[in-house]
């Protein structure tokens, strides 16, 4: 299927669904490309609520256009000939809402216009696509480059946040300077129960047994203080503690002891 | 006069054997003796027993010490004490020594003390078993530290310090957040040093503590965790006639 063949398909489509009440927004691959993404091969995905799927389903068989029953129950399908339509109405297991519909803007897709999803929405649905078995960023990173400026990042971070494929995504994201790190509202622990969880660990390890060494979070940064004996101690230290985040944002201030003899002596009167 | 060096929370393990030796095989040009203010271990464990055991054998000088919360980790703490005492350290608990070194008599009374905070923001022996025990522990361990005191005037040394591993005042607890002081020491075990008149208070535990501190009647304490004195051992010069006749 080359670009042609579903544009074709896309403005038949549109043109048949436009004569009916049925609203609709333009998804997946066409609605990257109609954003300034990617060309699209793959399929016409359009979104639309499941009580409008009869009439748009009707609408299209009259045209001419085959309906498949997919075992699905997030969506079904229609075939233009050889080209598959995606009738779509809970996608990622979040239905279609007609706020959805709303946020989503009348563009030029190829040959014809359409109402095309919103980019944050297009995005939130695309990174929550990722998982165990489908977790290839590199065509994501393409269109997340192409689109960035058309997405609230902080809503699509917000709206994935159950997803550590999501997460991982953003955050790469951040570090590549595609989008601005600050705007994510990352699922962080908050800092009080960072640092009692560190503190807990460091008293209770083995390894450290340590009461005396101070925890501070500031931001993402996790500064240690205090002093030990020695140096493997202040290894073991930081060994514990990269057990629970991250090693880049540690910072190990502990110092050690000083156990040469005193320079001086109080007289106590 | 009498020289008293004196060292809390040194946390000796196997991987810091021997840290301190080179500083105390050169002790007797310093002091007349050595206070171990408690924690001389990590766990508590009876291998660490015997790198403590070692690193204080054989000194110029003799040593005295108490136990701190460490040292009962391993729930050991008799084995602990009773390794310390086989290598010459005196361990007290609830218990005086005296020592004649050539400045005078030196009586140490010694309890590892417990928590419970300080006058006016401290727990009650009230409500839940937990909090009575809790407080009743520490009121034990004072109760020891002034039967130790009384019975050690009776033996008239010349000067009288008091060894704990916790802290008797909240003075030498500036730098730690007020929030854990409860944990950190309590005023019942300065009752028995302010009414004993005894010449300096030691204590360790309070690792990001200061070291000079006054307690209510008078005494001079101070807080000898390594961390806060920044040496092997601080030393404080005593003269003979703190205790009046």
């Amino acid at each position: 299927m080359n670009e042609k063949e579903l544009l074709h398909t896309l403005t038949k489509v549109v043109s048949i669904l436009d004569k009916t009440s049925v609203r609709f927004a333009v998804a997946g691959g066409l609605a990257v490309y109609a954003r300034g993404g990617p060309p699209s091969d793959h399929d016409v995905d359009l979104f639309l609520k499941q009580e409008d799927i009869p009439e748009a389903t009707e609408a299209l068989e009259a045209a001419g256009l085959r309906r498949v029953r997919p075992p699905e129950d997030w969506l079904t399908k229609v075939y233009d000939g050889d080209c598959l339509v995606d009738l779509i109405f809970q996608p990622n297991h979040r239905p279609v809402t007609d706020e959805m519909l709303d946020r989503a803007s009348l563009m030029r897709v190829g040959p014809t216009a359409a109402p095309v999803l919103n980019g944050t929405d297009l995005l939130v649905d695309k990174v929550l696509v990722l998982s165990p078995h489908r977790c290839d960023f590199g065509p994501l990173l393409r269109i997340a480059r192409d689109l960035r400026e058309q997405v609230d990042w902080h809503r699509v971070a917000e709206e994935t946040a159950g997803s550590p494929y999501a997460w991982s995504f953003l955050t790469l994201l951040a570090a590549l300077s595609i989008i601005d790190g600050k705007e994510l509202p990352m699922p962080a622990e908050a800092p009080q129960y960072l640092v009692a969880r560190l503190t807990k660990a460091l008293a209770e390890d083995p390894r450290t047994a340590e009461l005396g060494v101070h925890v501070t979070v500031r931001g993402d940064q996790v500064r240690l203080g205090g002093e030990v004996a020695c140096a493997n101690r202040k290894a073991d230290i930081e060994a514990v503690v990269c057990e629970h985040i991250a090693a880049e944002l540690v910072h190990n201030d502990v110092r050690l002891a000083d156990v040469r003899e005193p320079a001086r002596a109080e007289e106590i009167r | 006069m009498i020289r008293v060096a004196a060292v809390g929370d040194v946390h000796l393990g196997e991987d810091n054997r021997g840290l301190l030796r080179p500083a105390l095989d050169n002790i007797a040009e310093h002091a007349d003796v050595l206070l171990l203010a408690g924690d001389l271990t990590r766990h508590g464990s009876i291998e660490e027993a015997r790198v403590v055991a070692d690193e204080f054998a054989g000194l110029d000088v003799p040593v005295v010490s108490v136990l701190g919360n460490h040292d009962y980790h391993s729930d050991a703490a008799e084995t602990v004490s009773g390794l310390l005492e086989e290598s010459g350290i005196t361990v007290l608990e609830g218990s005086a020594t005296t020592v004649e070194l050539e400045g005078g008599k030196l009586g140490v009374a010694g309890v590892k003390g417990f928590g419970g905070g300080f006058a006016g923001k401290c727990a009650s022996r009230f409500g839940e078993r937990e909090m009575k025990d809790f407080v009743e522990h520490t009121m034990a361990a004072a109760n020891r530290l002034r039967t130790a005191l009384e019975g050690l005037e009776q033996e008239r040394p010349d000067v009288i310090v008091a060894l704990t591993h916790y802290s008797p005042i909240p003075g030498t607890l500036h730098g730690e957040p007020p929030e854990i002081h409860p944990f950190l020491g309590s005023y019942l075990l300065c009752e028995p040093i302010d009414d004993a008149r005894v010449a300096l208070a030691v204590h360790g535990h309070a690792h990001y503590g200061s070291e000079q501190g006054v307690s209510p009647g008078g005494v001079p304490v101070r807080n000898v965790a390594q961390p806060v004195i920044r040496a092997a051992y601080a030393t404080y010069v005593l003269e003979p006639a703190k205790i009046p006749a």
